[in-house]
């Protein structure tokens, strides 16, 4: 019965391959699909100017097929062409009153005002899990967490539950629950119907600072996290319980203003904790960040942003404990979509770089510096390939003792991806990187990267 | 002092906008509904549109600037039927404008309007397929008739002062529009029942009404771009069935396509399926170049 389920194009693939598996020539298993004469259209409305017929007389997909494929019987296609006919009188005597202004149309009513069609009451929920294979050349070497891939052998790199729905025309909801590992990502409602252009997001979130911060795995046009964005917000990015409230400019251009008050510990920050560890919620880091977006033509796009997060250092102690960092982000985007251009071929150019200052025990004030540049090639609906060059480098002269690793050596790695795209779902993507650092040997990485997306089609962001 | 008086008249500007518009304003996703929306409203509505009639509305950048025009629309009209899900919610909510938010009184999704081709069960394995039927329903002149009377009713909700103006401009458009039906009829009547090729399923509703059968699509499965073995089975099975047409928009590419007419025997035709494409001006001319085309 699958053939059912699919429209007239499956019954006109499926069935004349089933009868050329049987032997019949092609020509004969061809008639019953679509006869010469069109005999099979009258079963669908093919009277045409049927304009104001209801919905429920609607051309019922199910009903197509097996129309087309059972020989018609002549009475009852005599019949059908009548009671066309008569539709269509019917139609044009109701077209004429409404033209005549006397009787208000009321064609398909029903339907309107209903505001929401099939299951979308439903969150739309998607499940992506990325699996891969990796491969490092040397054990003694800059470890990364969370999604990136650490050592060699198969790795789980996520398995993501991401829900998301407009509540009411007041808030929506997104949610991301990491099931590999339990955890909850992000959590977090926004608000769509401020007054000022303002909007909050309130929950648990990834801060709007950077390119790559506010991302998901399958959004990165590499399968891992960049260098210096992990010694700054960790494996994890920084995703906080807090609030965040933004504000999009009344200029002609656009310029949104975000800033956030989140607590918890990611990368080189740390706010305040009660005895237990948990957050006492009386001290918070401060992301913040101010972005503007330039529609350069259809076919160019420019966004730049600026970004500080102020906090506490992960480092620290009492009395001297600030971790402050200062960035900016450029994103430059060519793609056209004029007559002929299939909108699957673009270069994308990504920068963003990172200024920061983190008080350690002792008195010490550790200054960095870093961040990484891409450029994505997309050549058609299957493929892209993109490099990305990363860099983070110590500007003072407080050396590298142990405990300042996790929070950036003197490092250079240069990354080159090619991936293939099945559908708008599915994606395999091979990657190698090779990284340069001041403590440890050279280092080869190769990754075989696999992810796939159940469910419903996320929105993108920009 | 000058200073501070700017920014507060700044600011007092920044306060009036969104209260009292003069003109209703319409931001649509395609630029079709917002065509039927300036015949419809006339000079009550300022219409504009997001997508370019020469692009793939499935596949659109969630580009920041359409978050200006949302943040500033009195009416949001889309498609629906999932065609813009991977874009236009992250608009959605970055316009701030509770006007157009979904269950809000400017929202209107015109596939409400219209009887829906092709529901189907959620199953990727058979491409991406919409469960909530075939999006491209609006190149069906019929279902340009349904979304222009439910434009206007959704006009008239938001403002109601014009409502009549709203009535008499939407029963204008489909007089207009049942004149071209007729002519276009003369013109589809003789070739009835004649057979093309697509290449992806974005003609369903305007085929149905043209009485023209689709023989087989290029795509092996909906989303899925062809494949050499793909093609070669279906010019086999199209083989001696009088295939007429490859049919397809602008934004597919054309060799697979090109060597399809040329084995089948067919002819290939790139055509516009959005107002503003292919030299057309307005919904009723997209239609027109549609049917005269496969009328040939």
């Amino acid at each position: 019965m699958r053939h059912t389920m699919m429209g007239v194009l499956a019954a006109a693939l499926t069935i004349p391959s089933l009868a050329a598996l049987a032997g019949e020539p092609p020509g004969q298993a061809a008639t019953p699909v679509a006869p010469p004469d069109g005999s099979a259209q009258p079963a669908q409305p093919a009277s045409a100017e049927a304009s104001a017929r209801p919905p429920a007389e609607a051309p019922s997909p199910s009903a197509t097929p097996s129309a087309s494929t059972t020989p018609m019987d002549p009475a009852l296609l005599a019949q059908l062409q009548a009671a066309a006919g008569a539709d269509e009188q019917t139609v044009k005597a109701q077209n004429a009153g409404a033209l005549g202004g006397t009787q208000p149309s009321a064609p398909d009513q029903p339907e309107l005002g209903k505001g929401v069609v099939g299951n979308e009451t439903n969150p739309a929920m998607a499940f992506i899990v990325d699996a891969a294979g990796a491969w490092f050349s040397q054990d003694a070497r800059i470890h990364q967490e969370g999604h990136t891939p650490h050592q060699t052998g198969p790795v789980l790199q996520g398995a993501e539950l991401a829900i998301q729905a407009p509540v009411d025309p007041f808030f929506r909801v997104f949610a991301a629950v990491e099931v590999a590992h339990m955890e909850l990502e992000e959590a977090y409602a926004t608000t769509t119907s401020l007054p000022l252009n303002l909007q909050v997001r309130a929950g648990k979130f990834l801060s709007m600072v950077g390119r790559h911060n506010p991302t998901h795995p399958h959004q990165w046009k590499f399968a891992t996290t960049p260098l210096p964005n992990e010694f700054l917000f960790g494996g994890e990015g920084m995703a906080l319980p807090g609030g965040e409230l933004s504000v999009l400019l009344p200029v002609p251009w656009y310029v949104e203003i975000v800033g956030a008050v989140q607590a918890g510990e990611a990368g080189s920050y740390r706010t305040r904790t009660e005895g237990s560890g948990e957050p006492t919620y009386r001290d918070f880091v401060y992301p913040a960040r101010l972005v503007q977006f330039f529609d350069l033509a259809d076919d160019w796009a420019l966004q730049v942003g600026l970004n500080t997060v102020q906090g506490r250092s992960s480092a620290g102690e009492r009395g001297a404990d600030r971790t402050q960092a200062y960035g900016a982000d450029l994103f430059l985007k060519w793609r056209p979509i004029g007559q002929g251009a299939t909108g699957y071929t673009y270069i994308s150019t990504t920068v963003e770089g990172w200024y920061r200052t983190m008080d350690v025990v002792g008195g010490d004030r550790w200054k960095d510096a870093g961040g990484y540049a891409e450029i994505t090639f997309g050549i058609d609906k299957e493929w892209d390939t993109g490099i990305r060059g990363e860099l983070w480098r110590r500007l003072d002269d407080l050396g590298v003792p142990e405990e300042r690793q996790p929070f950036g050596i003197d490092a250079t790695r240069g990354t080159a991806q090619v991936s293939f795209m099945p559908s708008h779902f599915s994606r395999i993507r091979a990657q190698y990187a090779f990284e340069k650092t001041e403590l440890f040997p050279d280092n080869h990485i190769g990754l075989l990267q696999l992810e796939v997306a159940a469910g419903a089609h996320g929105a993108h962001t920009y | 002092m000058k200073k501070l008086t700017f920014v507060l008249l700044a600011f007092a500007a920044w306060l009036a906008t969104g209260t009292a518009f003069a003109t209703v304003r319409v931001v649509s996703t395609i630029p079709d509904f917002a065509d039927i929306a300036k015949s419809v409203g006339g000079d009550k509505v300022d219409a504009s549109s997001l997508v370019r009639p020469t692009q793939d509305p499935h596949y659109v950048d969630a580009k920041p600037s359409y978050v200006l025009d949302l943040n500033q629309a009195d009416v949001l009209l889309l498609a629906g039927m999932e065609l813009e899900a991977g874009w236009l919610p992250s608009l959605m909510t970055g316009a701030r404008n509770g006007k157009i938010q979904r269950g809000a009184s400017g929202y209107l999704d015109c596939s409400t309007l219209i009887p829906p081709m092709q529901v189907r069960a959620p199953d990727r394995s058979e491409g991406d397929i919409h469960p909530g039927g075939n999006p491209h329903y609006w190149t069906d002149p019929r279902n340009g008739i349904r979304i222009a009377r439910g434009i206007a009713k959704k006009l008239a909700e938001v403002d109601p002062g014009n409502a009549s103006a709203y009535e008499a401009g939407a029963q204008a458009f489909v007089a207009m529009l049942e004149t071209r039906m007729a002519e276009w009829r003369k013109l589809l009547d003789p070739v009835k029942g004649r057979k093309v090729v697509v290449y992806h399923e974005s003609w369903i509703y305007f085929l149905d009404w043209a009485g023209i059968v689709q023989a087989g699509t290029l795509e092996p499965k909906p989303g899925i771009p062809p494949r050499a073995d793909h093609v070669a089975q279906l010019i086999q099975q199209t083989q001696g069935q009088g295939v007429k047409y490859i049919i397809q928009e602008s934004f597919y590419p054309t060799q697979l396509s090109t060597l399809f007419a040329q084995k089948a025997g067919a002819e290939l035709k790139v055509l516009p399926t959005m107002t503003g494409a292919g030299g057309t001006r307005h919904y009723a001319d997209v239609i027109d170049v549609i049917v005269r085309e496969i009328a040939k």
